[in-house]
C-alpha cells in the first residue's frame, strides 16, 4: 500500500545510445484500443520519435451528417464513441435542439443525466479494465466487466440495447422509465459503492501497477492545456476543468459534485497513475450525481411538444455545443440552412485531440512504458477516426 | 435428431462411439480430426470498432467463450485459426485484414461479425470508403449480423462455425463447399508515414508488446 | 465574455482592423481577412485580458453559391470557410473565428505553431476540404490513404467505384439481369 517511486535521473540512460531501430505498432495490435498504428523510432530501449497513423476506421461520419436527417443521424452518433453511446446522443441531440429551441421537458431531462451518468461509470470501468489488461493485470478486466454488464442490463431495460442505445432522442428521450427501474438503479448504486474499494484493492495501489505508471508519461499542466486534452486527462494533469460545472449544459447546474484531480500521490502531477486515479474518484461523482438526480425526478412528460419526428425541421444557423464525454469534451458544430438535414456537421472527438500529443510525450520513454502511456489516455479509435 | 444437434462435436462423438465397429478408418479418423479443430478454435485478437467490445464482453465474466473452447484468444495470427473481423473495414484496413488472413495457418476460419463486416451496415449508403462486406476480399465462414451482435449471437456463430467444421472431409473422399478467392489480390496502400523502410516492411508486426 | 466584448478588446488594443462581427441566427463570430490571421491569433493567445490558449476545433466548409430566389443576385459567394473555435480556460469564453476563402485557391497561413492542438484539426481539413495551411510542419492526409483522390466534405464530390483493387460498391442483393 501506499507505494511511492522516486522520479528516473534523466540522464541514466544516456550511455547506452545504440543504433536507431524503427518499430512499427499496430493496427492490429492487442494494446492499442483498436486499430491505431504508431511508428516508432527507438535508441535502445528509449523512444526518440513517435507519429500516430490513424484513419484506419474512417466512417465518414461529417459525410454522412450532411447526407441524412438530424432524426436518422442520432444513431450514428452512437458509433463514433462506442463506450459512451449516451453521452454522444445527448451532445447531438442537445446541438439539434439549441437550434430549433426547443424546450426539453424535466423529466426527460432527469432521466438523460441518470443514463449519461451511468455510461460515464460503463465507459470508465472499462478504461479501467483494459488499462489492467495493457500493463499485464488479467484479472481486474473480469471484476470490471461484471459491474460493467450491470449497467448494460440497466441500460437494456429502458432501450433494448447493449451498446448503441439511440436513446436520447431530439426533444427528450425515446420511452419512460419502466416499473422498477428507478429502483433498481439505487439498488444497483449500493452495490456498486464498495465494489469501487474492491477495484482500489486490486489495482490501483498495486505495487506493480504503480511501479509501471507513476512517473511514466508525465503531462505538464501547459503541455496539456497546449495540446487541446480535456476531460479526465486535463483533469489529471492539475486543472479543475469540467464543462458540467464550468460550461453548464442540461440541467447539471442543480447537482453537487467534485472535481477530481490529479495530485500526484504516486509520483509526478500528470502521469499515467494520475490520469488512471482520476477516473476511478470520477466513478464516485457520477454514483452521487446518480443518487440526487434519482431523490428530485418529477413526473411528467419525456418528449417536448410539437416534435414532429418524420418531418423535424431545424431553424437556420449555426451553433457549437459541448458536452463532458467520458474521455473530454465531445463538441458538435451544426451549420444549418433551415431544413431536415444539416448543412455541415463537424464533430470535435476528444479522443481525437488526445492523440496528438503521443508525438510530444512519448520520446524520452522507454519503449515498454509506450503502451502504458497510450492506455492511459483512454483512446476510443471509432472517436478518432469518425 | 433435430437440426441444432447435427453435426455438432459432441453429438458426432457420442455417434461415433455407438457406430465404430460400422465406420470405416478414414472417417473415424476424419471425425477425430475435426473434433479436435472445432473444439478448440483460437480466435484471433482483432478488434476493429464497436463489435470487438461485445467480442470482449463475450470472453469476459458473464459470457465466457471458453465454455465452447474457443477462449484463448491469440494476439498474433499465426497462432490463430479464426479470425472474428469485429467491425467496419474501409479501404485502408482491407490490405491489413487481407494480409493478416494471409499470415494464419491453415486451417483457416472467418466470422464476419456485424452488419459493417456482412454488408456495410450503416454505411453501406454514404460511406464513401467503406468496404461493404468482407467477403468482397476473404472468404467468410460465419455471417453473424447485428449492430453490433448480442454476445448470445456470437457464441451461436462459433457453435455454427463447429457444426461446419464437423461436416468437412480431411481425409475422406468427397467435395466440402470451399469458395474459391485465389483470383482476388489486394496490393499494399500507401499509409501516413513517408519511410521506405517501414512502408516496404509487412504492414503488420503480430509480435505482443506487452 | 461574449464575442462582442472580445472584438472590442481587440480593437482597444489596436489589432481590430479589418476584424468584422458576423452575427448568424444562433452563435455570433468575428471574420478576420486571411492575410491578419497569424497576427490576430497571437494576440488573442497572448493578451492577459484574453488568454485564449486552447484551441478546440478547426472546422473547414465549403459554402456553395446561394442566389435570391427573386432578384437573382448572388447572396453568398461560392468559398470556403475555416472556423476557429479557441476557448480560455482563465475567462471561461469561447468564441470563432472565420476566414473565407476562394474554392480555386484555398490557402491561408497555419496556426500550429500558436496552438500545437491545431497541427492535426488543419491536417483534417485539408484530407477532407482539400485547405492548405502554409506553414504547416507536416501537412499531409490523415484519415485516408495518401493516394486518395480528391476532397469528401466538397459538395460536388463523386464517391470512388474501388481503390487498389477493391470494391467500394454495395453488392447488389440478387444477380442482375
Amino acid at each position: 500500500m501506499a507505494a511511492t517511486v522516486e522520479a528516473r535521473p534523466p540522464d541514466k540512460y544516456v550511455d547506452v545510445r545504440t543504433q536507431e531501430l524503427q518499430i512499427n505498432m499496430g493496427p492490429q495490435h492487442p494494446a492499442t484500443h483498436g486499430v491505431l498504428r504508431v511508428a516508432i523510432w527507438a535508441d535502445g530501449e528509449i523512444v526518440t520519435r513517435a507519429e500516430p497513423d490513424i484513419g484506419y476506421l474512417h466512417r465518414c461520419a461529417e459525410k454522412i451528417g450532411e447526407s441524412v436527417t438530424h432524426i436518422q443521424y442520432v444513431p450514428y452518433t452512437d458509433r463514433y464513441d462506442y463506450l459512451a453511446a449516451m453521452n454522444n446522443n445527448l451532445g447531438y441531440c442537445l446541438a439539434v435542439e439549441k437550434l430549433a429551441e426547443l424546450e426539453i421537458p424535466e423529466r426527460a431531462e432527469y432521466v438523460r443525466v441518470i443514463v449519461s451518468e451511468l455510461n460515464r461509470i460503463a465507459s470508465h470501468l472499462m478504461a479501467i479494465g483494459t488499462y489492467g489488461l495493457d500493463l499485464g493485470a488479467f484479472t481486474p478486466f473480469f471484476y470490471a466487466f461484471r459491474e460493467r454488464e450491470e449497467i448494460l442490463r440497466i441500460l437494456e431495460w429502458i432501450c433494448g440495447a447493449r451498446l448503441t442505445y439511440n436513446f436520447i432522442r431530439i426533444g427528450g428521450v425515446m420511452r419512460d422509465c419502466p416499473e422498477g427501474w428507478l429502483e433498481d438503479i439505487t439498488r444497483f448504486l449500493d452495490y456498486f459503492e464498495p465494489r469501487l474499494e474492491e477495484m482500489n484493492e486490486l489495482l490501483t495501489h498495486n505495487h506493480i501497477f504503480v511501479n509501471r505508471t507513476a512517473n511514466i508519461g508525465v503531462v505538464s499542466l501547459e503541455q496539456a492545456v497546449k495540446y487541446g486534452l480535456t476531460g479526465p486527462n486535463l483533469r489529471g494533469s492539475g486543472m479543475r476543468w469540467d464543462l458540467r460545472r464550468d460550461d453548464p449544459y442540461s440541467i447539471y447546474d442543480r447537482f453537487e459534485f467534485d472535481i477530481p484531480i490529479g495530485t500526484g500521490i504516486k509520483g509526478t502531477v500528470g502521469d499515467c497513475w494520475d490520469r488512471y486515479w482520476v477516473r476511478i474518484l470520477e466513478m464516485g461523482e457520477s454514483v452521487r450525481i446518480i443518487r440526487q438526480a434519482l431523490d428530485q425526478i418529477p413526473d411528467g412528460e419525456i418528449m417536448a411538444k410539437g416534435v414532429r419526428h418524420l418531418a423535424f425541421k431545424c431553424k437556420a444557423g449555426e451553433s457549437y455545443q459541448a458536452v463532458e464525454n467520458p474521455r473530454g469534451e465531445l463538441g458538435y458544430y451544426l451549420i444549418s440552412e433551415g431544413g431536415q438535414i444539416s448543412y455541415r456537421s463537424r464533430i470535435r472527438a476528444p479522443s481525437f485531440c488526445h492523440l496528438s500529443i503521443l508525438e510530444e510525450i512519448l520520446p524520452g520513454s522507454m519503449f515498454g512504458d509506450a503502451v502504458a502511456i497510450i492506455g492511459s489516455i483512454d483512446i476510443v479509435l471509432g472517436e478518432v477516426d469518425r | 435428431m433435430g437440426l441444432y444437434e447435427r453435426n455438432h462435436p459432441d453429438v458426432m462423438m457420442f455417434k461415433l462411439e455407438r457406430n465404430l465397429p460400422d465406420m470405416g478408418l478414414l472417417r473415424v479418423a476424419d471425425t477425430v480430426i475435426n473434433w479436435g479443430r472445432s473444439s478448440s478454435l483460437w480466435p484471433m485478437t482483432f478488434g476493429i470498432a464497436c463489435c470487438a467490445i461485445e467480442m470482449m464482453a463475450v470472453g469476459a465474466s458473464k459470457f465466457d467463450m471458453d465454455r465452447f473452447g474457443a477462449g484463448a484468444f491469440r494476439a498474433t495470427p499465426r497462432q490463430a485459426d479464426l479470425m472474428i473481423v469485429a467491425g467496419t473495414v474501409n479501404a485502408k484496413m482491407a490490405e491489413v485484414v487481407k494480409r493478416l488472413y494471409d499470415q494464419m495457418p491453415e486451417p483457416k476460419y472467418v466470422m464476419a461479425m456485424g452488419a459493417c463486416t456482412v454488408g456495410g451496415g450503416p454505411y453501406w449508403k454514404h460511406g464513401y470508403n467503406v468496404v461493404k462486406g468482407i467477403d468482397k476480399f476473404v472468404p467468410v465462414d460465419v455471417h453473424v449480423p447485428g449492430c453490433p451482435p448480442r454476445p448470445e449471437a456470437i457464441l451461436e456463430g462459433i457453435r455454427f462455425l463447429q457444426r461446419k467444421i464437423m461436416a468437412r472431409r480431411v481425409l475422406t473422399r468427397g467435395e466440402h463447399h470451399t469458395p474459391d478467392f485465389t483470383g482476388v489480390s489486394v496490393s499494399p496502400g500507401t499509409t501516413g508515414i513517408q519511410d521506405p523502410q517501414l512502408n516496404t516492411a509487412p504492414a503488420v508486426p503480430t509480435e505482443a508488446t506487452s | 465574455m461574449n464575442t462582442q466584448e472580445i472584438l472590442e478588446t481587440l480593437n482597444k488594443d489596436g489589432v481590430g482592423q479589418g476584424i468584422t462581427l458576423f452575427e448568424g441566427p444562433k452563435d455570433p463570430a468575428l471574420v478576420i481577412p486571411a492575410d491578419r490571421l497569424v497576427g490576430v491569433c497571437e494576440h488573442l493567445k497572448s493578451a492577459p485580458s484574453l488568454q485564449f490558449d486552447q484551441c478546440i476545433l478547426v472546422t473547414g466548409t465549403h459554402m456553395t453559391e446561394i442566389r435570391d430566389k427573386k432578384t437573382k443576385e448572388v447572396t453568398r459567394a461560392e468559398g470556403i470557410e475555416v472556423i476557429y473555435h479557441v476557448r480560455s480556460l482563465r475567462h471561461r469564453a469561447l468564441v470563432a473565428l472565420k476566414v473565407h476563402l476562394s474554392l480555386e485557391d484555398p490557402r491561408v497561413s497555419s496556426v500550429a505553431s500558436i496552438w500545437p492542438a491545431a497541427d492535426w484539426h488543419e491536417r483534417e481539413t485539408y484530407d477532407m476540404v482539400g485547405v492548405v495551411f502554409e506553414g504547416h510542419p507536416n501537412l499531409k492526409r490523415i484519415l485516408l490513404p495518401q493516394d486518395w483522390e480528391g476532397f469528401p466534405l466538397r459538395k460536388d464530390y463523386e464517391f470512388p467505384k474501388e481503390y487498389r483493387g477493391i470494391s467500394l460498391e454495395v453488392d447488389p442483393p440478387w444477380p442482375q439481369q
